[in-house]
């Protein structure tokens, strides 16, 4: 598989959606490490991986707040991040503008994308 | 023209020559005046002067032994050659000379002794003198003080020579060796022969002067009294006589007038009453001068009184008696003078009159439009003030306004003047239906004067019985175009009412029309100002006017409670705050400056500070008042506190969030699962457990499908969905979109009709497009039966692209067609039912394409098919690909 070797950092409070795709990225081939909350993902991205599905709705820190500092420290800012949330909206562009904004470099609503359509743009990413 | 004797007054008369005049005397007289002369006295012409008393003292001699008088004294009349009244009294001649002495000149003297008298008879030109001559001889030592302040010196009197010639050659004697003596004091003899007046010219020269001079006088002024206290004493001193008396009658001048005037000490001449009363009958009837002579039974002494008719307007008003205590003749130029000045008194009189008649009904006149103009704005107190005035403008005795009673038919009693207030007429309603003054007058809007109402059938028996009528004027209450009411003026003092008066009455009743209507709007006015006036400062709402100056006209009360500052307050804040200050006043500046400036500012939400440290939401409407051409007159801004809806609207918000994602998450995890199962991710699936879940996969995808529905349909109520319009091929998108539905289509075996060869450019959101179209389009699988078909056209016209998108479906019901682009509406269809669906589709399709600036709507027949339209701009010359 082409995806061996890259390692996907999943950053979700919510065990049941942590845990499918986690099964699916696995299934597909990734590597997977996982944070449940911004905190957690803030150790786990100095194992610097390949990118991070980031999500928003998050206990303690934020998914912006966490976007803001990866791309503010020099070591992680080029980490290409995916924000994978169940707020906001695709059509309301000020929601995806804003994440955009903050240096993400793609933004899923969770519910709209089956777990295949976030692989497939994953791999759009970093392949 | 009568002539009359000189000496008797008698009318039948000869004429006689002495000197070179002309004289008048009667038969009898003549005799007499003849035997005089055969006497072979001279006649003398008098010195003509001031009046002189009977008695003149001509000089008083002093000497040792006492002293010497010689009295002249002048008889009249002519005949009477002894002093008058010594017959009456039994006295004798020295004893009523005496007697006169003392009375005229004041002399009480003792020890008088005549010594000699002689008469002479002498002439004037008023009539026959006989000049008596006394010499008396006295023994009082002592110098003689005249009481008499007439007699101011004596000295010795220059008696002419002819005189001197009168006197025995003894007495002369006594005379001379008085006047010799050295310690003789002369005495200027009695001032009585005063100073000759300048009559030495004919009297009739002097008449054009004396008119002038007289006419002048007379009309300086405009006082009556004065005119006529001016008027007689000209005539007076014009005519040498005695009194004048000036009578004017009542009926002229609405009280009787008299003024008379006498000479000094000459206030017996002036006529009786009784004198006047039979005088004036004559002149009145026979409108002519009347002189009369001594004629003892008028009671007037032995003197002359003309009578002289004053006449204005054809009308005797007035009489003018010229009295003269002497007895003598009026000339004819005399006469002719005094009617020609009686005329011009009369006319003085007269203009006096009307003057002042004039001058009260101006004053009156103002009074009653001073009330008018008045700022009383109490209708009723003021028509009534005005009402009462009415009376006397006219001369009436009463006066009564009716008006309408708030029913076009009747009449009631609104003001009156002159009318006991317990009379009932007061509480009468005239009805305007039956016949009468009012309905008439009120229906023609014409005067009406009757001045002989016995005669008149017009007047209500009610009024009639109530109100005495004997005269009555009436006229119509008019505003703009409308009748009123009615005024009624009523008894006229004098003869009656005239067309003036009528006139004058128009004039005055329109005052009061228009007083009314005048107080009425003003009242309407002022109930609505008033009205308008509670809403402004009662409403819940800040209310602000500014003019185009930006200068606060309104600051309501709401305002002054949020913020603790009025009106002006506020005017000199702002007056003083620009953008600078950051509390409430210095916000509203701001956005007063903004609103004059960009006069498209409509609405907005701002917060705004209303006290330390506290903020409130408020929504601010600005509404833009402009004049007829367009100008800028006043901006109102109404605040409304929209805190209470903010905080819903925060709440919603957070409940939308996080309902939202609530709902998402469980439906990721279904989703997602069954797609991995799909996917054979757990090992591989048979086809009926494929079939199965897709199933299961299908429903969680429409589940997701109606939480996307419901957050966009609540967002777009927020205006908060943002369309970014930009050139692309709608037919690629077309074809994007069928490609997608494909599967579906499909399994109903229903097919797509599509030209996708050409490219047709429009200018919308590609994204939004996108839904839309797809929205659409699998609407028309769903409604179509199986074996359907779905066709789609695409036309270019250059403004804009219309969108055609055709199936062969249930179609819709006819009155549902409005109505499917509403929210949550659903056909109550079986096959809808089916179908499924949540009914915000078309709602959200429709905001979107309108706020793209296009059209959607739809046409359909029942069974056939449904179609729908679409329009969107064509590209535009800026072009953002």
């Amino acid at each position: 598989m082409e995806n061996k070797e890259k390692t996907i950092l999943i950053v979700e409070d919510d065990p049941t959606l942590l845990e499918m795709y986690k099964e699916k990225l696995r299934i597909s081939g990734f590597r997977v490490i996982t944070a449940k909350d911004g905190k957690a993902a803030l150790q786990r991205i100095k194992d610097m991986p390949n990118l991070v599905l980031l999500d928003i709705l998050m206990p303690g820190l934020n998914g912006f707040e966490l976007l803001k500092r990866v791309k503010a420290d020099p070591e992680t800012k080029d980490i290409p991040i995916v924000v994978l949330t169940n707020v906001g909206s695709e059509s309301v562009d000020s929601d995806k503008q804003f994440a955009m904004s903050l240096g993400a470099n793609d933004y899923l609503v969770k519910s709209l994308n089956t777990p295949d359509d976030v692989v497939a743009r994953i791999q759009k990413i970093i392949a | 023209m009568n002539r009359a004797c000189y000496s008797c007054g008698n009318s039948i008369i000869t004429e006689v020559n002495i000197g070179n005049k002309k004289h008048y005397y009667c038969a009898s007289c003549e005799k007499t005046l003849e035997r005089f002369r055969t006497l072979g006295n001279e006649v003398f012409e008098e010195k003509s002067g001031k009046e002189i008393k009977h008695v003149t003292l001509a000089v008083a001699i002093f000497n040792k032994q006492g002293q010497i008088l010689l009295v002249k004294r002048r008889v009249w009349p002519y005949l009477y050659a002894l002093p008058a009244g010594h017959m009456e009294r039994g006295e004798t001649p020295e004893d009523g000379i005496k007697r006169e002495m003392i009375e005229e000149l004041g002399l009480n003297l003792s020890g008088l002794s005549l010594i000699y008298h002689k008469t002479i008879p002498d002439e004037c030109r008023y009539g026959g003198n006989i000049h008596e001559w006394y010499l008396f001889k006295t023994t009082i030592n002592e110098e003689i003080i005249f009481e008499n302040s007439e007699i101011e010196k004596f000295g010795w009197y220059s008696l002419p020579e002819t005189e001197k010639l009168e006197m025995p050659k003894s007495v002369r004697r006594v005379l001379t060796e008085a006047i010799l003596e050295p310690k003789t004091q002369t005495i200027i003899s009695s001032s009585n022969y005063v100073d000759t007046r300048a009559l030495a010219t004919p009297f009739k020269d002097r008449q054009t002067e004396l008119l002038y001079h007289i006419s002048q006088a007379l009309f300086s002024s405009h006082d009556m009294e004065h005119i006529l206290n001016i008027a007689s004493r000209e005539v007076i001193s014009a005519f040498d006589i005695s009194s004048i008396t000036i009578h004017l009658y009542k009926k002229a001048y609405q009280k009787d007038v008299e003024i008379s005037n006498a000479k000094n000490g000459q206030k017996k001449s002036i006529p009786t009453p009784k004198t006047i009363s039979t005088l004036s009958k004559k002149i009145v009837s026979s409108k002519k001068v009347v002189t009369n002579y001594s004629d003892p039974s008028l009671g007037h002494e032995q003197g002359s009184i003309i009578g002289v008719p004053l006449i204005a307007h054809g009308q005797v008003v007035g009489i003018l008696l010229a009295s003269d205590k002497k007895r003598r003749y009026f000339t004819e130029e005399e006469v002719q003078t005094l009617s020609i000045l009686s005329t011009l008194i009369a006319l003085a009189i007269e203009n006096s009159r009307l003057h002042l008649k004039q001058e009260e009904k101006i004053k009156n006149l103002s009074e009653l439009f001073s009330i008018a103009a008045g700022t009383s704005n109490k209708v009723k107190n003021t028509i009534e003030k005005m009402t009462d005035t009415v009376p006397d403008l006219f001369n009436a005795e009463k006066a009564l306004l009716l008006l309408l009673d708030n029913d076009p038919k009747t009449l009631k009693v609104f003001a009156h003047s002159g009318i006991s207030d317990q009379n009932t007429i007061l509480s009468e309603k005239i009805t305007l239906e039956k016949d009468s003054i009012s309905k008439s007058v009120f229906e023609t809007g014409r005067a009406y004067i009757s001045n002989h109402t016995a005669k008149s059938k017009k007047i209500l028996p009610l009024f009639r019985s109530k109100l005495k009528i004997r005269s009555i004027l009436s006229v119509p209450v008019i505003t703009q175009s409308h009748c009123i009411g009615v005024l009624h003026l009523i008894n006229k003092n004098e003869d009656g009412f005239n067309e003036e008066d009528a006139r004058l009455a128009m004039v005055v009743a329109s005052r009061i029309g228009i007083k009314i209507e005048n107080a009425i709007l003003q009242e309407r006015t002022n109930s609505e100002k008033e009205l308008l006036n509670n809403v402004i400062e009662n409403t819940n709402e800040g209310i602000i006017v500014v003019d185009s100056e930006g200068k606060i006209r309104i600051w309501n009360k709401y305002l002054q409670r949020l913020t603790g500052l009025s009106c002006h307050r506020v005017i000199n804040r702002l007056d003083h705050t620009h953008s600078k200050r950051k509390d409430f006043c210095g916000e509203i500046a701001v956005l007063i400056q903004d609103a004059l400036r960009n006069r498209s500012v409509s609405y907005l939400e701002k917060e705004l500070p209303i006290s330390d440290g506290v903020t409130a939401w408020f929504g601010i409407t600005a509404s833009y008042i402009s004049d007829r051409e367009g100008n800028l007159e006043n901006i109102v801004f109404v605040l409304r506190n929209i805190s209470k809806e903010k905080e819903l609207l925060l709440a919603k918000n957070d409940l939308i969030s996080t309902a939202t994602h609530e709902l998402r998450t469980p439906l990721t995890a279904i989703k997602g699962y069954l797609s991995m199962l799909l996917s054979n991710d757990a090992g591989n699936i048979t086809p009926l457990q494929h079939r199965f879940l897709d199933r299961a996969f299908s429903s969680s995808e429409r589940l997701v499908k109606l939480v996307e529905d419901l957050l966009s349909a609540l967002r777009i109520d927020e205006n908060r969905v943002s369309v970014t319009p930009k050139n692309f091929d709608i037919n690629e998108l077309i074809e994007e979109s069928i490609e997608s539905l494909k599967s579906k289509a499909a399994s109903k075996r229903v097919a797509f009709d599509f030209d996708k060869s050409k490219h047709v450019y429009v200018y919308a959101d590609r994204e939004k497009s996108k839904h839309i179209v797809d929205n659409i389009l699998d609407n028309a699988i769903k409604y179509t039966k199986e074996r359907g078909k779905v066709s789609i056209s695409v036309k270019d016209s250059g403004h804009n692209v219309l969108l055609k998108i055709e199936d062969t479906g249930v179609g819709i019901p006819q009155d549902a067609l409005a109505t499917i682009f509403d929210r949550f509406t659903r056909i109550n269809n079986p096959l809808s039912i089916q179908a499924g669906g949540t009914g915000l589709g078309l709602y959200i399709a429709k905001s979107l394409i309108e706020r793209q600036g296009g059209k959607i709507w739809a046409e359909s027949t029942i069974n056939k098919g449904s179609t729908f339209y679409i329009t969107m701009p064509s590209p535009t010359s800026i072009s953002n690909d």
